[in-house]
């Protein structure tokens, strides 16, 4: 009887084992077969590692990979090579833009980096989706990117709107800009967070073809004078990431809007959602991709709080610049430098 | 020569007392177009940064988002003055001020003078403004509980008893 016992555990436990080490093959067997194919179309197909392929035509001047998820969790992308083989993310990484539900990678975000044609290859993980959009249409001398502007409450902002259009007129890219939408009373008032329901709603109502922009009345939980919901945003993509947000109240001086800041506070938000960075930021350590765009160094820093002002930094340090981190009370922040003009010129709206 | 060393110490007293921060030094922390509050260089200014903020947050001669951001910062002082002076933006008419006004309140006495926010809720709750009826609402869930719960029987919109419960 122990006999018997004995060999049926023996039997049991073999069953076991070469299930398990069958299991095991089978599972190492998929691995190594799923090899990643080259996706067509917008929709990236990578294979069960987030490994995947994908090709730009000859005659691409930007392209732009989406990567969403649950609100709770961070896309992170972890390799993009070009078809020569070389690494972006070594330089490109730190600019990529990563949040949470939404992350992407813009090219080109300067000079430096190419869409070359021919097959790329790609690493993505926490994601649910991802998408690639291109742009093949030629770069004009001055192109064209379209911009609807929505409100919330009765405050005039054509004044603003002609000195955001006349900023990127100046430097040659045209704006054009649709009548402005009234917003529901809803969204007068919304979280700077683009995962946050209520904002989310709001901004899922822009286009994917525009810069959205979002005047609100004031943010319930912010005191910023504006947020884009990405650097870029979603361009190309509809959804919570696709717009920026402008908080009116906070432009306001004893019940005024100040048009000349609430102008520039537009086009600031919207070198964001296009894909420019502050070219310096306020610890005066951290600068942007592009080359040409001046650098207000730490030696600036006059008092030694180590925040790098408007004031400090000057013409010199790039404080007119319409990216630069603070707002400027003593003068206009209406320039830009032919490096950040490359990109926005190749936006991947702009027509 | 009493009297003078008396004096002396009085005008030396008078200056301790007196060494508030040049305002620019606090105005330069409310300054960026992203701005969000540190606590560690408001404190590194020292006593009377406070004073200056609650200057700055009065003053209609600034743009808002100063004014915003200075009644932010306050919230970093739970002294008595800076208890009135939120507790007056609180209860101002326009929203922008006195949501944040409330904001800075809950953060600065919640735990130490609960009845004091919840004052302040009350009438909050009331307010035609939803925001603000959401704010207080959500604050008046901690620190009484039945109060919050009436105010969800009497609130007539859905999206604002939604926003409450968040």
């Amino acid at each position: 009887m122990l006999g018997l016992l004995r060999s049926i555990l023996i039997l049991l436990l073999l069953t076991l084992v070469i299930q398990s080490c069958g299991s095991s093959d089978t599972n190492q067997n998929d691995v190594d077969s799923e090899l990643p194919t080259v996706s067509t179309g917008n929709d990236l197909n990578p294979n069960s590692s987030g490994n995947g392929l994908f090709e730009i035509k000859s005659g691409t001047v930007s392209f732009l990979i989406h990567a969403t998820s649950a609100t709770n969790t961070k896309p992170q992308f972890n390799s993009l090579k070009d078809p020569d083989g070389n690494e972006l993310l070594t330089t490109l990484g730190e600019f990529a833009w990563k949040s949470n539900g939404y992350s992407n990678l813009l090219v080109p975000i300067s000079s430096s980096y190419d869409p070359k044609p021919g097959i790329w290859s790609y690493s993505a993980t926490n994601y649910s989706q991802l998408k690639l959009d291109m742009r093949t249409s030629e770069i004009p001398e001055t192109p064209t990117i379209k911009v609807q502007p929505y409100i919330s409450g009765s405050d005039n902002i054509s004044s603003a709107l002609n000195i955001m259009k006349s900023i990127f007129s100046t430097n040659g890219i045209n704006l054009d800009v649709e009548d402005t939408e009234t917003l529901e009373s809803k969204y007068s008032q919304v979280s700077y967070n683009f995962n946050n329901s209520t904002t989310s709603e709001m901004v899922s109502k822009g286009d994917e073809d525009k810069v959205n922009l979002f005047f609100i009345t004031d943010y319930t939980d912010a005191a910023y004078l504006g947020n884009a919901a990405g650097i870029p945003g979603s361009q190309g993509l509809k959804g919570s990431h696709n717009g920026v947000l402008i908080n009116l109240s906070a432009h306001k001086t004893g019940g005024s809007l100040n048009n000349q800041l609430l102008g520039e506070t537009a086009g600031h938000e919207m070198g964001h959602f296009l894909g420019l960075f502050h070219p310096s930021e306020s610890g005066g350590t951290l600068f942007d991709p592009i080359a040409d765009t001046p650098q207000c160094p730490l030696s600036q820093n006059s008092n030694n709080d180590s925040k790098l002002t408007a004031e400090e930094c000057g013409q010199q340090y790039g404080a007119d610049n319409l990216m630069f981190w603070d707002s400027w009370e003593n003068g206009n922040q209406d320039n830009l430098t032919e490096g950040q003009v490359y990109v926005l010129k190749r936006a991947l709206i702009a027509k | 020569m009493k009297s003078v060393i008396l004096l002396v110490l009085i005008f030396i007293n008078t200056s301790l007392v007196m060494a508030v921060p040049e305002t620019n030094k606090v105005m330069r922390l409310l300054e960026g177009r992203h701005w969000e509050l540190r606590e560690g260089p408001f404190k590194r200014l020292g006593e009377g940064a406070d004073q200056r903020l609650r200057e700055i947050a009065d003053n209609t001669s600034l743009t808002n988002y100063l004014r915003f951001r200075a009644l932010i910062a306050l919230s970093l002082y739970d002294n008595e003055e800076t208890g009135v002076h939120l507790e007056r933006h609180a209860r101002s008419g326009d929203s922008s001020f006195a949501r944040r006004g409330f904001s800075s309140l809950t953060r600065a006495f919640s735990r130490s003078e609960p009845d004091r926010v919840r004052k302040v809720a009350e009438h909050l709750m009331e307010s035609p403004e939803a925001q603000l009826r959401i704010a207080a609402a959500r604050e008046m869930r901690k620190i009484d509980p039945p109060a919050y719960r009436q105010f969800l029987q009497r609130e007539s919109k859905a999206w604002v008893r939604e926003a409450a419960r968040e």
